[in-house]
């Protein structure tokens, strides 16, 4: 039998110890991080935007129906390569139950633009203005051919 | 105010507890409550949303005749309770080995355990107070699925199959469910749903892990492990974020505590492998992910079973896992067959595509950097990385001789190094596209096992008591 070391308890407070440090910086680590994160919070959130955004449409827009979407061909300046495809997310997300189908080949069509007085002409070629509920929103119909 | 969100999870929470106390008895049920308690939360959840689906299959749309439905249900699972507890021999549960050591005094561990408790839940609620809807993968899948669920009423089914491909809609419906079913008793939508989902698989899975090694090895070794897991920064953020990886990761912690406590309590006989089975069932209806763990559970189990204890024995465990699995299998089998749509990672697999993967270097290459990168940051606090700490920890503390101990953590161990090697074939055989975007969520992929691997860990690594206890030593002196 061994009698107990004296190196076996120093190791095992240094393994101890080390364990209460990694916790104790990873802890003030996170709560900085989400303090952070919080200070940088523009209000309201993004989501929460378009929800408020597309209310009225969603009012407009027949239960259960599935919908095309165009928006502006050209991206802002500075704007990220993946941000229309966000902007396309919100409104579906913002839109559900309805389906929004990435193309405009539905009967009925929502436009999700930037500015309501600046139209893209090459997206919306051969459609017709149905509703301008304001804001960048509109909703189209797809004209016979 | 609304009591539709606290009247649910409570209800959920009912479920959990009363079919965990009808499976193990009331003894056990009240000797071990943190542990019980913490699986109750997490299993009442599975199992309800898995309810709440067959509801939907049955009768069509969310209703308010639900919450009523499930009230009958806590009500009959009440009257089984009572009437096993009434029937059942009473026989004392042994006291496990762990409980008649001697707990060593660590009252700075204990503190550092309470101060990250209460960092982690406020982070937590900041972060749920930043982002009300989730991040990126939350909102865009699990929040539109149960928006797909709540909202598509009598439709709900061609909502859910219309959303487009990149919605993922052929996922499991867990979380989905869990949500749109907390909204159906609530009346209406609110992001307090799925921020309720996401805290309470964060704290289940802190909690099962703190207690199931109180019970297996030691106190002081639960507080070590809880102390690693709310270190690790991802496991907060991802859970604050309301990605289903947190619920993974729970039911993979789960389904490992359970088989090690099926060896650990003798006098229980098969019944935590039958939680086993649920466990890891409501795992593969949590993400996909969850049915390659069924496949790596079932080697890693067997291999350990068949070499120490022979064939019949593995067989035994198995017939009794299988029943635990078999209800939400044939609920996955069927969400898969008649509503979910191909999986986009394995839809394009043909022999000549596959082939031509796996025999593409460059594709190893790049899997092995993801994965060497993210093993070497994971859990880094600009401190140290958390390998770094596990290996410094091991070097101080040495093997643990407790052969139980290492049965249960080669189980665990090999099952974890299986499902790294299986989320590595998966990486391998993706169509490019996805590959790009996967190697991207490697971490996430870490944090699926992270929990498990820190039980693992802590069930082959010296208690801090052995290490200083003489006659604990002498087993392995």
């Amino acid at each position: 039998m061994r009698r107990m070391g004296f190196n076996d308890m120093v190791r095992m407070r240094i393994g101890v110890g080390l364990i209460i440090l990694f916790a104790l910086v990873s802890n003030m680590r996170l709560l900085g991080r989400a303090v952070h994160d919080l200070a940088a919070l523009t209000q309201p959130d993004e989501i929460t935007e378009y929800e408020a955004r597309f209310k009225q449409l969603k009012q407009v827009l027949p239960p259960h129906a599935r919908v095309g979407y165009v928006t502006d061909a050209r991206r802002q300046d500075g704007e990220s390569r993946s941000r229309p495809f966000m902007r396309y997310l919100l409104t579906q997300y913002a839109l559900l139950p309805v389906i929004v189908l990435r193309d405009s080949h539905q009967p009925l069509i929502v436009g999700n633009f930037y500015s309501a007085n600046g139209i893209d002409g090459e997206t919306t070629r051969g459609l017709t203005l149905i509703r301008d509920l304001g804001n960048g929103v509109m909703l189209f119909r797809a004209s016979p051919e | 105010m609304n009591l539709g969100l606290p009247a649910s999870l409570l209800g959920s929470a009912l479920i959990g507890f009363l079919v965990i106390w009808c499976v193990l008895g009331p003894t056990r049920v009240w000797q071990c409550f943190l542990l019980t308690g913490s699986l109750a939360l997490g299993l009442g959840l599975g199992l309800s949303s898995a309810l709440f689906f067959v509801w939907l299959c049955l009768f069509g749309a969310p209703s308010a005749a639900f919450p009523v439905a499930e009230l009958a249900l806590v009500l009959l699972l009440l009257g089984i309770a009572l009437y096993a507890r009434k029937v059942r021999h009473r026989r004392p549960a042994p006291v496990s080995e762990a409980q008649t050591i001697e707990i060593a005094k660590h009252p700075m561990l204990y503190l550092t355990l309470w101060l990250s408790v209460g960092c982690g839940a406020m982070a937590f609620l900041l972060w749920s107070a930043t982002g009300p809807h989730g991040e990126w993968d939350a909102w865009m899948t699990w929040n539109m699925h149960a928006r797909a669920i709540f909202r598509g009423g009598d439709h709900w089914r061609d909502v859910l199959t219309g959303l487009p491909e990149w919605s993922h809609p052929d996922y499991p419906l867990l979380v989905p469910a869990s949500v749109a079913r907390m909204w159906t008793y609530m009346g209406g939508e609110t992001a307090l749903a799925p921020v309720s989902v996401g805290m309470l698989f964060t704290i289940a899975t802190v909690g099962i892990l703190y207690a199931s090694l109180s019970i297996l090895r030691s106190r002081t070794q639960g507080a070590v492990a809880a102390l690693l897991l709310l270190g690790t920064l991802s496991f907060i953020r991802f859970g604050a974020s309301r990605y289903a990886d947190v619920p993974l990761s729970f039911f993979f912690l789960a389904t490992l505590v359970l088989f090690c406590l099926h060896e650990a309590w003798p006098a229980a006989g098969t019944c935590p492998l039958l939680l086993a089975g649920l466990t890891a069932g409501l795992s593969a209806w949590t993400k996909n992910e969850g049915l390659l763990f069924l496949l790596a559970l079932t080697a890693g189990r067997g291999w350990v079973v068949v070499r120490a204890q022979g064939w019949r024995a593995w067989l035994g465990e198995a017939r009794t896992f299988a029943m635990g699995l078999a209800p939400i299998l044939l609920m996955i089998v069927y969400f898969k067959a008649r509503l979910a749509p191909p999986n986009d990672l394995m839809s394009d697999q043909g022999f000549r595509e596959t082939a031509a993967r796996l025999l593409d270097v460059t594709r190893y290459l790049e899997v092995l950097r993801s994965f060497h990168k993210a093993l070497f940051q994971f859990g880094d606090n600009g401190l140290v990385g958390l390998g770094w700490l596990l290996f410094t920890y091991f070097i101080c503390l040495g093997l643990t001789g407790k052969a139980s101990a290492s049965r249960g953590a080669k189980t665990a161990a090999i099952a974890v190094c299986l499902m790294m090697a299986g989320y590595a074939a998966v990486l391998l055989i993706a169509p490019a596209p996805r590959l790009a975007t996967n190697l991207r969520s490697v971490e996430r992929i870490l944090l699926h096992l992270w929990p498990a691997t820190i039980f693992a860990y802590c069930l082959l690594v010296r208690t801090p008591e052995e290490t200083t206890d003489p006659s604990q030593r002498m087993s392995h002196a």
